[in-house]
């Protein structure tokens, strides 16, 4: 990909050295068109000066009807009574004449054309034509050809007149040149001031460049500036802004997790290794107990590393659901049967509404541990002697409700975060906080939707297909 | 001494309690922040063992505000938290020592012991008066080279007097110190105790009495004079 540039220069310069050009040629030609025009003209008034001077010596008499003098020069010309080479004589000294009389053509001509020829067509009209031609004495002359007209079709002289036309091809020579320069200039101007205004509009681009060549990892709290930027590439820098705040978020929840998962971690371990040390520095005060507490805390710390690893491998693409047909009843049974104990000491009633549960295509292991990590969470967190509903339709897959007097609505959002308790500092329960995010993690595998909802301290937590 | 620990987790509090009675300290325990918070304020603890995430009140709470009613009690941090910052704030927020879980017993015994000999500005663990010589480290006591057998609360009755050498201590005093919250307030426990240690610390060769009585005072020990 071409630079910004580097395209704009190649679109817009041959533009505007078209844009000069046609400009030059108007110009040039205009004005050769002009100057030919003059000289014809001067041919022309040459030619109407013969026709008018002829008979007439007297000054005064030009001033007599036109037409009448035309007459008296035919009758003349009729009467073949015309001296030619005086009349000749009269014109102006650069002018070359060749005139054609009668039949056999006599030929009249300008002492300066000397042995010359003025080239003529073939056939010559009353209508006058012009033409340039070169003579054998290197001058370019512009030629005025015609046969003049008398009355009752007699044969007029044919009259070819010409002028040099060297200083006007010099002048427009030199036009030429200086209009080729004047292009040139300007183009070479163009590129300039077209290079410098890319220069200006493209400054913001380029500091947007070299600060994001600054981001990395450890600078995600930086921002790019929004203020000196072009209106056009504002909603990508704030797009690009929204993005490292994500990002930036995100970091600092894994980091946070990090932290809370040293901590699920140690505090088993510490009291593990406590209890032994004790045991062993103070053996007369050690006892079995100490046997079945080391017994109990290497199995919690076994199933907090296991959730840890199983949240891993769902989150990781590594996760593949299979799919078969489940009958949701049965399995839903089975997982209440596992925590029938628990919700017995408890005091809570199971009541299971399954009576329009469906079949679907689903994967039952994890169904299982979703279905299963829901009960649990109820059964655990429900206060005593209250009932914990588990139903199941064809719209809701999987829906269980429970008393929740600790929960406040602001708390809703947080349920599925991982290493989450409602009480912060995690006291014992055997319970890691990670059983929601491992359940939101299989739905997403699934493609299900998971739904938390408080009802006037009722939670209502809910499986659907999405 | 008498300590004050503060832990959640009471897998982890049991054992530590224990060792630390094993070691001579009358402990009071709880595993609620708030309520630590209460029994800092309300007795005087030579050494508190703070854990940081409590329910109720979080460590570092309970620290800023015992510091902010004027409370110079040291305070060891017993957390799970290990980065640099958390190091850092916790020993910039007042706190004495921090120590990570998961720790050996015997340390957090001997920083507990340095910090408790810090609160009476003992720099070094070896106590004398007369010719009775008490190693706070090594749970020593002797009296003219022969060493005394005492078990652990006389020896910590011991220590404490031997602390506030030249001063009188009173009865409630000792009380607050050697006691853990489970003594009763209406026995004479101290009494009992003051005349086994009289008993304790004469050796042959050397009986002079070193603890007297000031009455309606207390109690001291100084060479007589």
């Amino acid at each position: 990909m071409i630079s910004i540039r580097t395209h704009l220069l190649c679109c817009l310069l041959p533009g505007f050295a078209a844009i000069c050009l046609v400009a030059g040629m108007g110009i040039y030609f205009s004005i050769k068109y002009d100057q030919e025009a003059k000289l014809d003209t001067q041919l022309t008034e040459l030619v109407g000066d013969i026709r008018l001077r002829p008979q007439s010596r007297d000054s005064s008499r030009r001033l007599r009807d036109r037409n009448a003098m035309i007459a008296e020069f035919q009758e003349a010309l009729k009467r073949k009574q015309f001296d030619w080479t005086q009349l000749l004589q009269h014109l102006p000294a650069e002018t070359y004449c060749q005139l054609q009389l009668g039949s056999p053509e006599t030929l009249i001509k300008t002492a300066n054309l000397e042995n010359q020829h003025l080239p003529r067509p073939l056939w010559l009209t009353e209508k006058a034509t012009f033409y340039n031609a070169k003579l054998e004495n290197g001058d370019v002359v512009r030629v005025r050809a015609e046969k003049m007209s008398l009355q009752k079709g007699a044969r007029g002289p044919k009259i070819l007149i010409a002028l040099s036309r060297k200083d006007l091809d010099t002048t427009l020579a030199r036009l030429s040149k200086k209009l080729i320069a004047g292009g040139v200039g300007c183009c070479i101007i163009f590129v300039s001031i077209l290079t410098f205004a890319l220069n200006i509009s493209l400054r913001p681009l380029r500091q947007l460049g070299e600060q994001a060549a600054d981001m990395d990892a450890e600078s995600l709290h930086k921002r790019f500036s929004e203020q000196s930027i072009p209106a056009d590439i504002r909603p990508i820098v704030e797009r690009l802004n929204g993005l490292i705040a994500k990002l930036e978020e995100s970091f600092a929840r894994e980091r946070r997790f990090s932290g809370d998962i040293a901590h699920e971690l140690r505090t088993p371990l510490a009291a593990i290794r406590s209890t032994s040390e004790v045991a062993i520095k103070w053996p007369d005060q050690a006892s079995p107990e100490d046997f079945s507490e080391i017994a109990e805390l290497s199995t919690q710390l076994q199933q907090t590393l296991d959730s840890l690893l199983l949240l891993a491998r769902m989150e990781s693409s590594a996760a593949e659901a299979i799919r078969e047909p489940v009958k949701m009843a049965p399995l839903i049974h089975e997982c209440a049967a596992l925590h029938a104990t628990t919700a017995e000491k408890r005091g809570l009633t199971l009541t299971l509404q399954l009576k329009a549960a469906p079949e679907i295509n689903s994967d039952p292991r994890l169904l299982r541990i979703m279905i299963s990590n829901l009960i649990n969470n109820a059964v655990e967190y429900a206060p005593e002697k209250s009932e914990v509903i588990l139903s199941s339709n064809a719209s809701t897959l999987f829906e269980c409700t429970n008393n929740a007097p600790g929960l406040a609505p602001q708390d809703i959002p947080h349920l599925f975060e991982r290493l989450w308790r409602k009480d912060k500092a995690r006291t014992e329960s055997g319970h890691t906080g990670l059983g929601l995010s491992i359940t939101q993690s299989c739905a997403n595998v699934l493609g299900y939707a998971l739904k938390a909802e408080l009802n006037d301290h009722t939670l209502h937590i809910r499986l659907r297909p999405s | 001494m008498r300590l004050l620990i503060v832990e959640d987790s009471v897998s982890l509090r049991k054992p530590v309690v224990k060792a630390l009675k094993a070691s001579g300290f009358a402990v009071d325990e709880t595993g609620d922040g708030t309520e630590g918070y209460w029994m800092a304020r309300e007795n005087p603890y030579d050494v508190i063992i703070l854990d940081i995430m409590l329910p109720g009140m979080d460590g570092h709470e309970i620290l800023q505000k015992l510091r902010a009613d004027g409370h110079e009690t040291p305070v060891l941090f017993l957390t799970a938290k290990d980065t640099i910052e958390d190091r850092v704030t916790g020993l910039r927020m007042g706190a004495d020592d921090y120590l990570v879980k998961s720790f050996a017993i015997e340390e957090l015994i001997a920083r507990v012991e340095a910090l408790s000999r810090r609160r009476y500005q003992q720099s070094t663990p070896l106590l004398q008066i007369g010719d009775l010589t008490l190693d706070s480290s090594a749970k020593k006591a002797e009296r003219a080279g022969q060493e005394l057998q005492l078990p652990p609360q006389l020896f910590s009755l011991l220590e404490f007097l031997m602390l506030r050498q030249g001063v009188v201590v009173s009865r409630t005093e000792i009380e607050e110190h050697i006691y853990d919250e489970s003594a009763s307030p209406m026995s004479n426990v101290v009494d009992t105790a003051i005349c086994a240690l009289r008993r304790a610390i004469k050796v042959p060769g050397s009986d002079a009495p070193l603890i007297h009585t000031r009455r309606g005072m207390g109690y001291i020990i100084e060479e007589q004079q």
